[in-house]
Order: structure tokens, then sequence, then C-alpha cells
């Protein structure tokens, strides 16, 4: 996931790092957002994770490693996230 | 007329693929053919794709060193070479862009996280794609 100030902002920074990844492309046109205070209300965390290429990249930690990331813990975590369409 | 890039050469100055190519800002983009491709090298322009393609983000640093382990030149319709970098190869689309060494801008490079740098026993999980849906 990218931490950024909008989803649209986020769409951006994907189009401009990687300009010809088609299907890339079309899958950012609907993002999913959520805030890192979200993600913490149902137990996960949130991980800088940067690469040359897309600073601001982060990932979603579970204190529990892999085993948190349950199918009744993802469903929360889906639950608080919120999608925009047309980015 | 300015010169245009013709062809990409290994380190060994060997053909592996020809351009048809643009300059677009600090950037050249258009189609490459990889016909002349070795395997190997076909490969790795796979594996980016898949990884770009996928969102696997956190192993976009390994795989662009490795591209840039190739040691990739450019060749131009004058004869000279210059050294590539960020070199972006889409196989399945023919898409190709690229900046050459003399034109690149010079960033340090990020920071590695490992697993071992999450402290507090945390681990990374595996999920990747949360932050664009389809």
């Amino acid at each position: 996931m990218l931490k950024s100030s909008s989803p649209s902002q986020a769409a951006i920074n994907i189009r401009k790092a990687l300009e010809d990844a088609t299907d890339l492309h079309e899958a950012a046109k609907t993002i999913g957002s959520i805030t890192i205070e979200l993600v913490r209300s149902v137990g996960f965390d949130v991980m800088p994770n940067p690469s040359k290429r897309i600073p601001n990249h982060h990932r979603i930690v579970h204190p529990d490693g892999i085993a948190g990331f349950s199918e009744e813990n993802l469903a929360r975590l889906s639950d608080v996230f919120t999608n925009t369409t047309g980015n | 007329m300015a010169v245009q890039p013709l062809y990409l050469v290994d380190r060994s100055s060997k053909r592996v693929a020809d351009l048809d190519v643009h300059r677009d800002g600090e950037r050249y983009r258009g189609t490459i053919r990889l016909e002349a491709t070795p395997p190997s090298l076909r490969a790795i322009f796979n594996e980016f794709e898949e990884l770009v393609e996928g969102q696997v983000f956190s192993l976009m640093d390994e795989i662009d060193g490795k591209i840039a382990s190739e040691l990739l030149k450019v060749v131009f319709t004058d004869g000279t070479e210059e050294s590539l970098d960020d070199l972006q190869v889409y196989p399945s689309t023919g898409r190709v862009s690229f900046m050459t060494r003399c034109a690149a801008i010079v960033t340090p490079p990020a920071p590695a996280l490992r697993v071992d740098d999450a402290g507090n026993g945390r681990q990374f999980g595996d999920l990747e794609s949360v932050g664009i849906a389809k």
C-alpha cells in the first residue's frame, strides 16, 4: 500500500513511477483507502517499506505475523477500507 | 537530425533487443522487440512485469538490481553507446522506457527493510495488494 495524501494522489504516484504498467494503471482506477489509525483499530499495523522507485510504499503487518492474517482478521481489515473509483 | 536509440547490447556488446523509442523529457519511451533477447534476460524482464502488475512492490529494488547487473547499454544511430538507468520492459505489451546514464537523476538507494528490522517480535505479513483493489 502507498502512504499518500489522498487516493487520487496514490494513483498519480503509481502511474508516474511505472508509466507503462497497463494492468496496474487499470487497477489503480479503484483505490481502497484507510487511515493508519483504522488499521491499528482492527489489530494490524503499518510499516514503511520504501524502494527507490516507490519511496512511500508501506506494508500492513500483524503482531502475530502470518498467523495474524486469518480470514477473520482480514475480514475485519477489509471492512474498514473505503473504495473510491475513477482515480 | 538528432541521434536516436537503435538497440540494446549486453556486456559483451551482443545485440539483445531492438528499439523504436522517442525522447520524452528525460526518458526514452516506445516499443522493444525481444526476438534476439537471451532467455535468461527475457526471464528477468518477465519477472519485472509480473512484480509490477502484481503489485509486489517489496521486491522492486531486487528486480531493478537484477536488471542493472546485466550492464545493458543502448546503441544510437551514430554508433555511440550509453549506459542505461531505470530500464523498464514489459514483454507482454512490448513497451519500454529508460533513461541514459548521463541523463539520469542520481538518488541515494532507499534503506532496505528486513523482517528483523520490524522489532517487537512483529513480522511482515504477505499482503501486497491492499492499497489498490480491483
